[in-house]
């Protein structure tokens, strides 16, 4: 092995320019010293699904076999975001330090998280008879992202450290393979394609926004028909929703979902009469039965190395820099393998 | 039917003139004052509700939570409503940072929550150079919203305004069955109370939309979120009657505020006001009957209110309608 050989610096492609490939991609330029990340996608900010996002910081419907991963995915962000906000970058990065309110209908444990976010309480009972209907509730301190503040600067960043951008859209991975030595594959819903993978499925968010500066918190509830409402204000606008539509493609706005949201949203918050709208979305809450964030096997151990990190369901905002910063130490793992062979 | 004259058209006068038409419907109630609105003392105010006895020197702690109570019940009942937006009252949730521990305020026993921050979480939140940090969620009043929606509620309840300047009492003996002074630093001239003081205050109303909670502290460094914009304050000089800008308050509060906050960084100033506090101790309410050149008049004083007018705005005002009541129809027993 010459050592011109172990100067070469390795080739690193991230596929998926959302939330998670952004991420993924800047924290492989952190840890790896010596390489060359490029960053392949076909929709850039601020037409990924994270831009649509209301960039909610919240563990949510966790499947009980997750609750550990998720919860330190969750708190890893948590904190990343924290250190965010307390800077002065806090504007330039899109990251909102807000206040809530999180209820459902009968009462629950307290979640895992609780004793690590700022500010948690239960909700006491002269709090909860302003929200008639509600039996429990929590009051916590967390993050809303304006998702499209926060890409643009992982981009700058991203190539101010040296990093690529090629717009281009794949058919397969196989079609990049000869040019990089690892890819990490960060393309979300578009791993239902890309992969064949069946288990990615999406679940419809219907979401309106809307101008209403004067609520300072968020608000979230679950109801007995499961219907979730929500109130998310973020840094200019505020987003409300939701749905949740189990393997719906339609990425079209649904007048009866859009009016359900809106009467559920006022319910909550009458003000909201006063609100301006601006515009409604449907995006793609790219879920799996769980975040597939692993070196791939099937591969050919003498080609190129194919590591997964997508299937983030409605986390994504909540997780991203922890499972980023796992996804560059399986790329670390990688590449002491790769030169130990060498 | 009883002619009230309300003298004075800030947060106090029109508090006062809905009060007097609750207490007294069928009273003919005018609102005489040579300032509306925006030229008001109390526009500029950065509305949030925290009471401080200690602030409100010379009225006896339970007055003080009266009137917190009241003001709270008021506030809140809006900020929960319909009309949150149009009547700008918004529910905000905030840390208050202190170097000496803050016990019992007026104003815990009526807020959301008020709880002590633990050592780890006022370090996480980067407020470590105080020994005491408390999370409190209570309510802000955007006074440019509040103070044109109580002016609206007069208006359609009958009441009637007029924009004169007072100079001579006597104007009035006979004219009006009762005069209520609510002209903050108004009466330091008027009525000749010399026992009043200004303390001048800067505050510059900022973008920053990304801050939606408030921090206060007694330094001198506060962030109070107005709707769509953020208040950025502030200064307290006693005896300071200069209403011009001075970049140097400016440069001041920028500086404090940004080394409690960082995030601040990237605000856009929208504009700047100075305003001076009518500071009086205690708050005068009171009735009086004074005997002018023409004859007797019957007063009620509502002012002096310092750095607590809007919070103290509703609680006084009911006091002072009560004592309007009083002054026609004759002591309670």
């Amino acid at each position: 092995m010459s050592d011109e050989e172990d100067m070469k610096p390795i080739k690193i492609a991230v596929v998926g320019a959302g939330a998670i490939g952004l991420s993924t991609a800047l924290c492989i330029q952190d840890r790896i010293r010596n390489c060359d990340v490029n960053l392949i996608a076909d929709k850039f900010s601020p037409s990924t699904t994270s831009d649509g996002s209301a960039g909610l910081w919240t563990p949510f419907l966790v499947p009980e076999d997750q609750i550990e991963m998720v919860t330190r995915w969750s708190m890893e962000t948590y904190t990343y975001l924290l250190e965010k906000f307390r800077s002065e970058d806090a504007y330039r990065y899109g990251v909102q330090l807000i206040s809530g309110f999180n209820f459902c209908q009968e009462v629950k444990t307290d979640p895992p998280w609780c004793k690590d976010v700022l500010g948690f309480r239960r909700l006491g009972e002269e709090e909860l008879k302003l929200y008639p209907g509600k039996e429990f509730g929590i009051f916590y301190t967390a993050f809303t992202l304006d998702v499209p503040s926060l890409l643009s600067s992982f981009m700058r960043k991203f190539r101010e450290q040296g990093g690529f951008v090629i717009s281009k859209k794949l058919g397969s991975l196989q079609e990049i393979e000869s040019s990089y030595d690892i890819i990490v594959n960060c393309t979300g819903i578009g791993s239902a394609e890309l992969l064949n993978d069946t288990k990615v499925k999406p679940k419809r968010g219907q979401v309106i926004r809307v101008r209403a500066p004067w609520i300072k918190h968020f608000y979230i509830d679950i109801d007995k028909n499961d219907d979730v409402t929500y109130i998310l204000p973020g840094i200019d606008t505020v987003v409300l929703g939701g749905t949740a539509q189990d393997g719906d493609w339609n990425t079209e706005d649904d007048p009866a979902d859009i009016e359900g949201i809106m009467e559920r949203c006022l319910k909550v918050m009458p003000s909201l009469k006063d609100s301006k709208r601006l515009g409604t979305w449907a995006g793609l809450r790219p879920y799996r039965e769980s975040v597939r964030l692993e070196i791939d096997r099937n591969t050919n151990p003498s080609k190129t190395k194919i590591i997964h990190n997508y299937g983030h369901a409605g986390a994504g905002l909540t997780i991203f820099w922890g499972c980023a910063k796992d996804a560059a130490d399986l790329v670390m793992d990688l590449v002491k393998i790769h030169k130990s062979k060498m | 039917m009883y002619n009230i004259a309300v003298l004075g058209a800030g947060i106090i006068g029109v508090s006062t003139a809905l009060n007097i038409q609750k207490q007294l419907p069928s009273a003919r109630v005018k609102i005489i004052s040579e300032k509306f609105g925006q030229e008001t003392t109390s526009w500029g105010a950065g509305g949030l509700f925290r009471p401080t006895a200690k602030f409100i020197r010379g009225v006896p702690e339970e007055t003080i939570r009266k009137w917190s109570r009241t003001g709270w019940e008021f506030y809140s009942s809006l900020a929960v409503s319909d009309k949150a937006k149009e009547a700008g009252m918004q529910i905000v949730s905030g840390y208050i940072l202190s170097q000496t521990k803050v016990e019992n305020p007026v104003y815990k026993d009526v807020v959301y929550t008020f709880h002590e921050l633990s050592r780890e979480s006022k370090l996480k939140l980067g407020f470590g150079h105080y020994n005491y940090a408390y999370m409190v969620t209570t309510v802000i009043a955007t006074v440019r919203e509040y103070l044109p929606w109580l002016f609206e509620r007069f208006k359609e309840n009958g009441g009637q305004t007029e924009q004169r300047r007072i100079d001579d009492l006597n104007e009035l003996v006979g004219v009006y069955d009762v005069v209520v002074n609510c002209t903050g630093f108004g009466s330091r001239t008027l009525f000749g109370d010399t026992s009043m003081f200004p303390v001048r205050g800067h505050l510059l109303r900022v973008k920053a939309p990304w801050i939606k909670n408030f921090v206060f502290t007694e330094d001198d460094a506060y962030l109070i979120p107005n709707g769509d914009l953020l208040v950025v304050g502030g200064c307290r000089q006693e005896n300071n009657f200069n209403l011009n800008i001075e970049s140097k308050d400016r440069e001041g509060i920028l500086e404090r505020c940004l080394k409690i906050f960082p995030a601040l960084k990237g605000a856009v100033i929208d504009h700047e006001w100075v305003g001076l506090r009518p500071t009086r101790f205690p708050i005068r309410i009171e009735k009086e009957v004074l005997q002018l050149k023409k004859g007797p008049l019957k007063v009620v004083h509502n002012y002096g209110h310092g750095a607590n007018g809007i919070s103290m705005s509703w609680g006084t005002s009911k006091d002072a309608a009560e004592l309007v009541k009083e002054a026609l129809l004759g002591s309670k027993l």
